[in-house]
């Protein structure tokens, strides 16, 4: 039993940790930027769109046109992380204000603590996060077919994959009130940084782009969409008057 | 449903409000997407993607709005 626990949930439960730290990264960007009633909504839309779809098609879910999904769901956060780049680079490049950080930090800090909680819903915040839970769900629902139906112990790779999404909800919960203390603009430039990233690789990989060290390219994504927003900052700058523009995003 | 809504007309909104960043990585992703039929260029796909993406967000950001 020992050796069948560590030879079908630990391989499930290891891959599908990556997968769940992903779909996290998306939920807690989307919380701490555009709020945590669009992140949930956003989640539990897409747990539920997921929930569905197993209930419906079972094992058959393996057949699933994962190419599609990841071209359509990578472009949307391309082009969500890089709009909210470039806003964050622009208002680095004092192009845009910076608005008010102190405020909303306190108006943050408060609505954590406990306070009155926005009953407005950002319906691009909202996307985005169901967006990131159902291709990341998917991916999971992939990983324990994949190492159950090899063993024929689908319960083993579901119990893997289980303890791993309780492990990064916990995760979730521990980071919400720290990531709120991160100055706003920092903040957005980080998501857009991270949404661009994950929404470049999963577009490529739908694409059928072979990305050297897999998952792990992202950083090198990551690395070259910095160097490219340090330079259209350092250019924006020399442009000099500031311009005007909506500081809202 | 109106979240839904919301979230479509960000995205049209993209267009409107950005046109540089908006067109630049549509026409990239179908520049990456053609590439794929070269198999000898299949190598230089993932940079392609990261750079060309990354230019565009360089110079939406140099022009500004």
């Amino acid at each position: 039993m020992a050796a069948h626990l560590v030879a079908v949930a630990l391989p499930a439960f290891i891959a599908s940790l990556a997968e769940f730290i992903e779909a996290l990264t998306i939920v807690l960007a989307v919380g701490t930027t555009r709020g945590w009633r669009s992140a949930l909504v956003g989640s539990a839309a897409g747990v539920a769109v997921l929930a569905i779809l197993i209930a419906a098609f079972g094992r058959e879910l393996a057949y699933a046109p994962l190419q599609i999904i990841q071209i359509v769901l990578g472009a949307l956060l391309v082009f969500f992380g890089l709009r909210w780049l470039r806003k964050a680079c622009l208002r680095y490049a004092g192009a845009i204000p910076m608005g008010d950080e102190n405020l909303r930090f306190a108006k943050t800090t408060a609505q954590l603590s406990g306070g009155a909680r926005s009953a407005s819903i950002d319906g691009a915040g909202a996307v985005t996060a169901f967006n990131g839970v159902v291709l990341e769900g998917l991916e999971v629902v992939f990983i324990v077919l994949a190492v159950g139906a090899s063993s024929s112990s689908l319960g083993l790779a579901t119990l893997g994959a289980g303890v791993a999404g309780l492990i990064v909800i916990g995760l979730a919960l521990v980071l919400r009130e720290p990531l709120a203390r991160v100055p706003e603009n920092t903040l957005k430039f980080i998501v857009g940084l991270m949404l661009a990233s994950l929404g470049t690789l999963w577009l490529g990989k739908g694409l059928g782009v072979v990305w050297p060290g897999d998952d792990l390219s992202a950083l090198g994504i990551g690395a070259a969409y910095l160097a490219a927003a340090a330079f259209g900052i350092v250019l924006s700058r020399q442009r000099g008057a500031p311009r005007t523009e909506k500081a809202t995003i | 449903m109106t979240s839904m809504r919301k979230g479509a007309s960000k995205i049209v909104g993209l267009f409107v409000d950005d046109p540089t960043l908006a067109i630049g990585v549509s026409v990239w992703i179908v520049v990456i997407a053609i590439l794929g039929a070269a198999p000898s260029l299949a190598l230089i796909r993932p940079y392609a993607a990261a750079l060309g993406f990354g230019a565009i967000l360089t110079i939406s950001i140099a022009r500004g709005a």
